[in-house]
């Protein structure tokens, strides 16, 4: 895939869409402050209230502005995901490279590694560290990051060892090139389709991951969360007797399916759909 | 070492062993005490069915593999562009989809050896003459071509420009036509001659074809199951093979696409 590619199939209709989705939740994530008077924490009205003029999406059971929670929580689905992503980018890709490239007994021993990692079922360890660690956005974070990178490790290796015996490989070796120079002008390049789609897949994960925690009730109460609006509407008893699940809970769903729908959008755009 | 060699070969071995998970799988025997002159400025056609050892030799020289016994010397070279008076080998490979990066430019492919070389700094004249002179004309069009938009000849040809970019000493073309045409690989095979007459480079042309190993050669090597069971000129080779293998390697030639009659065109 070269760049003028890349450009091309994000130019798709499905590419813009979804692009058009993600920048739009970005500015939303960096322009909060101007977007809203309230902070997402501020009990700064009657709880409870109807959407109005100066509050949007109306006020939730304490009393604080759900429009500016949504705005916010937009900064932590978006932070998740991009940490997340790039963290399991940069081991995966890290340990992938250098398993691929040596080769030998020390593949075997890290590729069993990642065998056991692959091996446990993320969600359930994901759940029973979240309730033993302290409940903070790092430890999600740094959850996320250990069961992810093994998935981004062995799709780097195989390729990597495809690539370790091309003909390319081999020319640039015949002309005197070390180890360093390989891995820097032949491997790396070749592994940018992976590792766009390994941003995409992890960045999915990682918001949904969140936002799942943050609904059951084991997320980080200090950063405003998509997930924990869900659960606060959802646990409050009336909100299917009144219209305020329209307001309260509709919005904060909406939210979580559009973010993983653009990247869902940006993904399939990259390999190829039209 | 004779002065008119320039690689020397010395019952060189090479054996393939397959680890199984249980059980050692047999063994494959892929050189058997090969010993083989490249004499200066000649092109030796080495000839062989698939799995005879032909591409697994050449790998040795380049350096790509270690022989298990045997040794391979190299004559010594005054040769300003290489360290420690080894010369400067270079390949074409088989496969011209495989060894170009679809990455890089034709432009950084060919200067990639140069850039290797001597860091940052190479003379962008020197890939233009070098693509001019392997014919991808005009230059200009095709310097910002990725390799997947050029056909099989053009990427065979930027391979040869990238090999000759260096001027090694050497070039090992390992069957450089197998996956071309016959149209196509005959204009490559005269490329090479043109390159050896211009240059005085040495070529070793690896290749099962007989007819253009004829074509090429000034002497031939015809290995079959690891050793080389017949070397000689071209003429010898072609009028008076002794080996029942190079019998039938040129009866089934005469019937194939490349005509007899083009080794006299030479």
């Amino acid at each position: 895939m070269h760049e003028i590619t890349v450009v091309q199939r994000l130019k798709s209709p499905k590419g813009i869409s979804g692009l058009a989705i993600l920048c739009s939740f970005i500015f939303i994530a960096i322009a909060a402050p101007f977007l809203t008077s309230y902070s997402p924490d501020d009990i700064s009205s009657r709880p409870l209230l109807e959407p109005n003029s100066e509050h949007l999406l109306g006020t939730d059971d304490v009393g604080r502005d759900i429009f500016s929670n949504l705005l916010y929580g937009a900064r932590t689905s978006l932070a998740v995901a991009l940490i997340v992503s790039s963290g399991v980018l940069i081991i995966g890709t890290l340990a992938g490279v250098f398993s691929g490239y040596t080769g030998g007994n020390l593949d075997r021993v890290m590729m069993r590694g990642v065998d056991i990692f692959l091996m446990i079922p993320d969600l359930p360890l994901i759940l029973i560290l979240a309730a033993y660690l302290r409940p903070s956005l790092w430890n999600i974070i740094f959850i996320l990051i250990v069961m992810g990178w093994p998935v981004g490790a062995r799709i780097t290796r195989a390729q990597t060892r495809t690539l370790r015996v091309s003909g390319h490989v081999d020319f640039a070796r015949i002309s005197g090139a070390g180890n360093w120079y390989v891995i820097k002008r032949h491997i790396v390049p070749d592994l940018y389709p992976i590792m766009i789609t390994t941003i995409v897949m992890q960045s999915i994960r990682a918001i949904l991951s969140e936002s799942g925690l943050a609904f059951l009730g084991l997320g980080d109460p200090s950063y405003p969360s998509w997930g924990t609006m869900i659960k606060y509407a959802i646990s409050y008893p009336l909100v299917f007797f009144t219209d305020a699940w329209m307001w309260w809970l509709m919005p904060a769903g909406v939210c979580i399916t559009l973010l993983v729908l653009s990247f869902v959008l940006v993904g399939q755009a990259l390999e190829g759909d039209k | 070492m004779d002065n008119s060699c320039l690689i020397k070969i010395d019952n060189v071995s090479k054996v393939f062993k397959r680890k199984g998970m249980f059980r050692n799988e047999p063994e494959v025997k892929a050189l058997d005490n090969v010993s083989l002159t490249v004499k200066k400025g000649e092109v030796l056609g080495i000839i062989g069915e698939s799995g005879s050892g032909k591409t697994t030799l050449g790998k040795l020289i380049l350096g790509l593999l270690k022989p298990g016994s045997g040794n391979i010397s190299f004559a010594d070279i005054d040769n300003s562009s290489s360290q420690n008076g080894k010369p400067i080998v270079q390949v074409i490979f088989q496969d011209p989809y495989d060894s170009l990066s679809h990455m890089m430019t034709v432009e950084q492919l060919v200067a990639e050896p140069c850039i290797i070389q001597n860091r940052k700094n190479f003379d962008r004249n020197r890939i233009v003459l070098a693509l001019e002179s392997v014919g991808l004309t005009p230059v200009e069009s095709f310097l910002h071509k990725y390799p997947h938009t050029l056909s099989g000849g053009q990427r065979q040809r930027v391979a040869i420009a990238r090999a000759m970019i260096t001027e090694p000493d050497m070039i090992i073309a390992d069957e450089p036509i197998s996956m071309l045409d016959a149209s196509i690989g005959v204009d490559i095979l005269n490329l090479m001659l043109d390159m050896k007459e211009r240059t005085g480079i040495t070529f070793m042309f690896i290749t099962h074809d007989i007819a253009a190993a004829a074509y090429i050669s000034d002497n031939i090597a015809v290995m079959k199951e690891g050793k080389i069971v017949e070397y000689g000129s071209r003429e010898q080779i072609i009028s008076d093979c002794c080996h029942e293998y190079t019998k039938s390697l040129l009866l089934s030639a005469s019937t194939g696409t490349f005509n007899n009659t083009s080794f006299d065109d030479k």
